[in-house]
């Protein structure tokens, strides 16, 4: 008896095990994507990072246009809560169209670049750019504090950072970036499939993780071989987030080029908004190293931030500048890309994938295990 | 490419520090002191530190730490620093590596007019 029943184990475990497509170095490759979600700590930076007060403050600010200097556009926007707080657009609509897709706002926290060039060191520096930008919000911070004045947004301020009559226009202008980086901090994406999946194999459950289904593990062993795509897209929000020429053209124009990383290096360092500088809270100056240590290249010149994976399903289109429709036309991308584009001397990660049909498509499948994004309220 | 951080050594003179000091690391130039390295855990895409040890009573002058992964061809995205303890032991800090693969961390060390390069490689998965 005891025998036919280590019988039917073996058969049920080889069964199970069967159903699981990836290999033990696959397997522990895939436990780096996990777990999710990430542990939630403070901003150390934002002395009001996790107050509700002002999350909610913030989130009232990011739906409404008193944050553009003549009342034309919210954060909301651009970065629409139906639509993954990305756009739809192919670049974005400021006052005019500008260099580069919306990119969503979801998992934004403790990251140590924002942005496509990686312009900013701190979640709260990135919202501030935006405000004070002629193509975006348009606002000063003088015309900032007057507009948040004479807002029914003053008395909720004020109880947050006491009396703005008697702030400077740049502190006002810093502390309306820092709620808005305390709301945009609760914006996570939520456990998806591939998530079950990635904790039923860490403890070794093969057949509660053989119900992912086949094409998506087909698509994760590409993503993690012959696809290269986790050379960059790694950890639990499947971005290294650094900079990487994709093979995307940066030219806007016949007469115009998106540098990219090279100019977000250099906004970077005249900034007076990093961790390294008087508007930080942290009295310890915690990740100053990275603008300090940062290194400039030649070779950052056309090179743009990997984005997270997560809840990519929901943020058409791709790419830095949008140029791609769907998760489909990614792939086929890299799959056929062409190598004349990328720079000559730069890094030499990407080639021609040469993945068939059903590999694209079982890569898709994949990627839409990442997560579709309900839109938010 | 190679840029690195440069410390000032001019009064470092080695002892023999070699007790403890980790794996030994290649030089490809003949003559190069016996060196050793210590490395206790690479997280992707996170700083983590090492430290260098050139044995015997050899009078460093000058190091250069920098990493490189040969089959991308691209190095590290920020500078390390280097601390000398003395007694020919040197503290690195503030390496990343941002990507899985194969990485080789350089050493070039200056001993009078001489520069003896060696490389450890680190695989990180």
């Amino acid at each position: 008896m005891i025998a036919r029943f280590s019988v039917a184990m073996l058969v049920l475990v080889g069964s199970a095990r069967a159903d699981v497509l990836l290999s033990d170095n696959e397997i522990a490759q895939t436990l780096a994507f996990g777990p999710w979600p990430p542990q939630a700590t403070p901003d150390p930076s934002n002395r009001v990072s996790g107050d509700t007060k002002a999350i909610a403050l913030g989130r009232a600010l990011f739906d409404d246009p008193v944050l553009s200097v003549d009342g034309a556009m919210s954060c909301a926007t651009c970065h629409d809560p139906q639509t993954a707080f990305a756009s739809r657009q192919t670049r974005a609509m400021g006052r005019e169209i500008l260099a580069r897709n919306t990119p969503a706002l979801f998992n934004l926290r403790g990251l140590r670049w924002y942005g496509w060039g990686g312009d900013s060191d701190s979640l709260w520096a990135a919202s501030l750019l935006p405000l004070i930008s002629d193509v975006e919000m348009g606002h000063s911070a003088e015309s900032l504090k007057n507009a948040v004045r004479e807002s029914a947004h003053a008395p909720d301020y004020q109880t947050v950072f006491g009396d703005l009559l008697n702030q400077s226009p740049q502190t006002v202008l810093v502390n309306i970036a820092k709620v808005l980086a305390a709301y945009q901090e609760t914006l996570a994406t939520p456990r998806t499939s591939f998530d079950d999946f990635r904790d039923a194999l860490e403890r070794g459950d093969l057949e509660d993780a053989g119900q992912f289904p086949q094409a998506a593990q087909r698509g994760l062993q590409l993503f993690l071989g012959q696809g290269n795509c986790s050379f960059c897209h790694t950890g639990p929000s499947f971005s290294n987030n650094e900079f990487h020429d994709a093979g995307v053209p940066y030219f806007l124009s016949d007469t115009e080029v998106d540098p990219g990383r090279f100019d977000g290096l250099k906004a970077l360092l005249t900034s007076p908004y990093t961790l390294a500088g008087d508007w930080s809270d942290d009295p310890e100056r915690r990740g100053k190293w990275v603008s300090q240590n940062v290194r400039q290249s030649h070779a950052d010149f056309g090179t743009f931030r990997t984005p997270s994976l997560r809840g990519v399903a929901a943020t058409a289109p791709y790419m830095h500048d949008g140029s791609i429709a769907d998760l489909d036309g990614v792939v086929r991308h890299y799959n056929d890309i062409n190598l004349e584009r990328m720079h000559a001397d730069g890094e030499a990660i990407l080639r021609p994938l040469e993945l068939d049909e059903q590999q694209i498509s079982d890569l898709v499948s994949f990627l839409e295990t990442l997560g579709a994004i309900k839109p938010f309220k | 490419m190679i840029l690195a951080a440069i410390v000032s050594l001019a009064s470092s003179v080695s002892a023999d520090a070699c007790s403890g000091y980790g794996e030994p690391v290649v030089s490809e130039l003949q003559g190069a002191p016996d060196a050793y390295v210590i490395v206790n855990d690479v997280p992707l895409s996170q700083p983590f530190s090492l430290r260098f040890t050139v044995c015997g009573e050899v009078p460093v002058t000058g190091i250069q730490v920098d990493a490189m992964m040969p089959a991308h061809q691209h190095g590290m995205n920020y500078d390390p620093s280097v601390t000398d303890l003395g007694l020919g032991v040197f503290d690195v800090h503030g390496m990343l590596f941002h990507m899985p693969g194969i990485w080789e961390v350089r050493f070039d060390i200056t001993v009078g007019d001489l520069t003896f390069p060696y490389i450890h490689r680190i695989t990180l998965r």
